[in-house]
This record gives structure tokens, sequence and C-alpha cells, in this order.
């Protein structure tokens, strides 16, 4: 099983998205939120993750007024949401697969 | 906005330059979301110089988000490499297609103005009776031999490359059914158009115009002999080469 940072970020934010669409702005916020604090990373980095993601066809976007400003919306599709249950259930593997050797150290 | 963030962005614009939509789209994002994060921080109470600094220290330095645009539009190995394939695929049908235009020309050019404008056999070349009877030439003097030779080589030089543009026509046919076929998209997925049309009209059109200056050039010195092959090469090169020029005439006027 593979995971590295890049994969965790896409996870994080098909997550994110899988509530509502949101544009950059809230998805960074609402990261902040659930996490805690925890996901910390440079703001600006989620939108060429963002666009990567609409590249895959896992998400789709399209400029909206949000409080009376221009956004970028971005929103899960039927591949995103199949790709995002794929995902969390490698990640939950992983997780375990750790949490059982840290077990044997206990 | 004061400064510090029309600075951040003149310095982003200046990173994704060349980048056309995509950076454009990229620069719009980062606008909002630094103008949004500016008014949070004023409406937490923060001045405008601390939530302009705050906001652009959490959204990372305009070459992390540069090299981070950069590195998301990178294409994997794999769509690279059948990028490769499908744009080779496509060039070698075109230029076997050129290849066969060149032996219709040569063949039309040996009809009209003569086999020799074509092609020729060096002066001082001996026609042996075993050479003569190979060109289909029995009792006939070295003359007559000469032509057979002649006309021979036209053939050569007409057929072949004939046989040749059949080919490729077949292989633009496969190319054209395998871009409708889903499973082998990775193989058919072309680099962009503004690269593909632009090699294609470089490549094809000036090979193509050389050979017509040297044909040319072999008429205005006065030579009548095989002029009518580099004319026939040239034409069928500047031809491949329009066949791209209107894509890449948009290309270049959309950039």
């Amino acid at each position: 099983m593979q995971e590295n940072p890049r994969g965790q970020l896409d996870l994080l934010l098909l997550a994110v998205l899988r509530s509502r669409p949101m544009h950059g702005y809230a998805v960074v916020a609402v990261l902040a939120e659930r996490s805690g604090g925890m996901c910390r990373f440079p703001e600006g980095t989620v939108y060429p993750a963002l666009q990567a993601l609409e590249r895959k066809g896992l998400v789709a976007s399209e400029w909206e007024r949000v409080d009376g400003r221009r956004r970028r919306v971005y929103r899960l599709t039927r591949a995103g949401l199949a790709a995002l249950v794929k995902k969390a259930e490698n990640w939950k593997r992983l997780t375990r697969g750790i949490g059982t050797v840290l077990a044997w150290q206990e | 906005m004061t400064d510090a963030v029309e600075v951040y962005l003149d310095r982003l614009f200046d990173l994704l330059s060349g980048t056309g939509a995509r950076g454009r789209r990229a620069l719009l994002e980062a606008q909002a979301h630094l103008e949004e994060a500016v008014e949070r921080g004023l409406d937490a109470g923060q001045s405008r110089e601390d939530a302009e600094h705050g906001s652009i220290a959490r959204f990372g330095t305009p070459e992390a988000i540069a090299r981070a645009h950069a590195s998301a539009g990178a294409l994997p190995f794999t769509a690279a490499v059948g990028r490769i394939f499908a744009a080779g695929w496509l060039m070698t049908g075109v230029a076997g297609v050129a290849v066969g235009l060149m032996g219709l020309v040569d063949m039309v050019l040996a009809r009209t103005v003569g086999p020799n404008f074509v092609t020729d056999d060096p002066v001082d070349v001996i026609y042996t009776a075993e050479r003569c009877r190979q060109l289909g030439v029995v009792n006939g003097d070295a003359a007559t031999c000469r032509a057979a030779s002649i006309a021979h080589h036209v053939d050569e030089l007409a057929t072949r490359p004939l046989a040749l543009g059949a080919l490729a026509l077949v292989l633009l046919a496969l190319f054209v059914a395998a871009r409708r076929t889903t499973a082998l998209r990775a193989f058919t997925q072309l680099p962009s158009a503004a690269m593909i049309s632009t090699a294609g009209v470089v490549g094809f059109g000036g090979v193509g115009l050389l050979l017509l200056a040297y044909g040319a050039l072999g008429i205005a010195l006065g030579e009548r002999v095989e002029v009518g092959a580099h004319l026939a090469e040239g034409l069928a090169g500047v031809a491949a080469g329009l066949v791209f020029l209107p894509q890449a005439w948009r290309q270049l006027r959309n950039a």
C-alpha cells in the first residue's frame, strides 16, 4: 500500500467536498476546523491539488459569485466519491496495520 | 488591499507566466483567497498590515505555490509516453502520405515534362547485355537501354512511394479509429494542438521549402535533369506542412 502526502491531501480534499460543494478558502477552513488544526500545509497548495483532482475527473468546478466575490466552487463527482471510498478504505487499513504494530510495543 | 498582497500577486503572476489559462485561474483563485483571508483578519481585529502578512504567510511563498501548480499540471510518465507515441503515429502517417504524394508528382512530371526531368543515369554508365535484358531490352542499342533504365527508375520513384502512401493512409485511418476507442485512449491522446501543429508546419513545411528551393535553383542554373525529383519532394513537404498551417495559425493567434 502506498501513502504519500499528496495522496493524503487528495483524500482530505475529497472527504471535505463530500459534505457540500465549496470554494478553496472554505475547503481550507473546514479542513482546519475538522482536523483541530492538525492538518497544516500552505493554504495555496490546496488549489493545484484541487485542479489535479479536477483533471482526473474526481471533482468538477465552476465560477460562482459567493458573498459578492467571484469564486471557483468545487464539487465531488461520482468518480470522486468512488475514489474517496477506496482511498478512505486504504487509509483505514494502513492505520489499523500501524496500530497493530504499535500495540506490540506496549 | 495594500502593497503586500499586490506585491505577492505580482510575483506569483511572474512565476506563472506562460502557463496560459491554468496560470490565470491560479492567480484569480489566489487573489480571491487572499482577499477573503485579509477580510477575516480585519474582522478579527487585526491591523490591515498584520492581516495581509498573516494571510500571505499561511498561503505559502509564491515560489512554492508556482512549483505546486507546475507539478500538479505535469503529466504522469505513462501519459507522457502515450502522447509521444500518439504524436509519432500521426506524424509518421502524415509523412507517409507526403511520400506517396511525392511519388504521384514524380509520375506526373515524368509524363508531362519527361523522365529525365525526374531521374537520370550517370553519363558514363555502361549498359551490359545482361543489364539490358533485365530491363526488358533485347537486341537494343545503348540509347534504348538507357531509356529503359530511366523508365525503370521513374517507375521506382513513383510506385514505391505511392505504395508507402497507401500504407500511410491505412495507418492514419487506424489512428482515427483508435481515437474513437476508449480502451486505446492512452495511446491516442496527442500533445497540445499548438505543439503538434507548429511541429508539423515547421518540420514538413521547412524541409519542403528547402527542397523546393533546391529544385528551383537547379532550374535557374539551367539544369534539366533530375530537378523534378527535388521539386516533387519539396511540393510533398510543403503540402504536408500546409495541412497543419490553419491549426497552427489559430493556436498562435489565440496564444
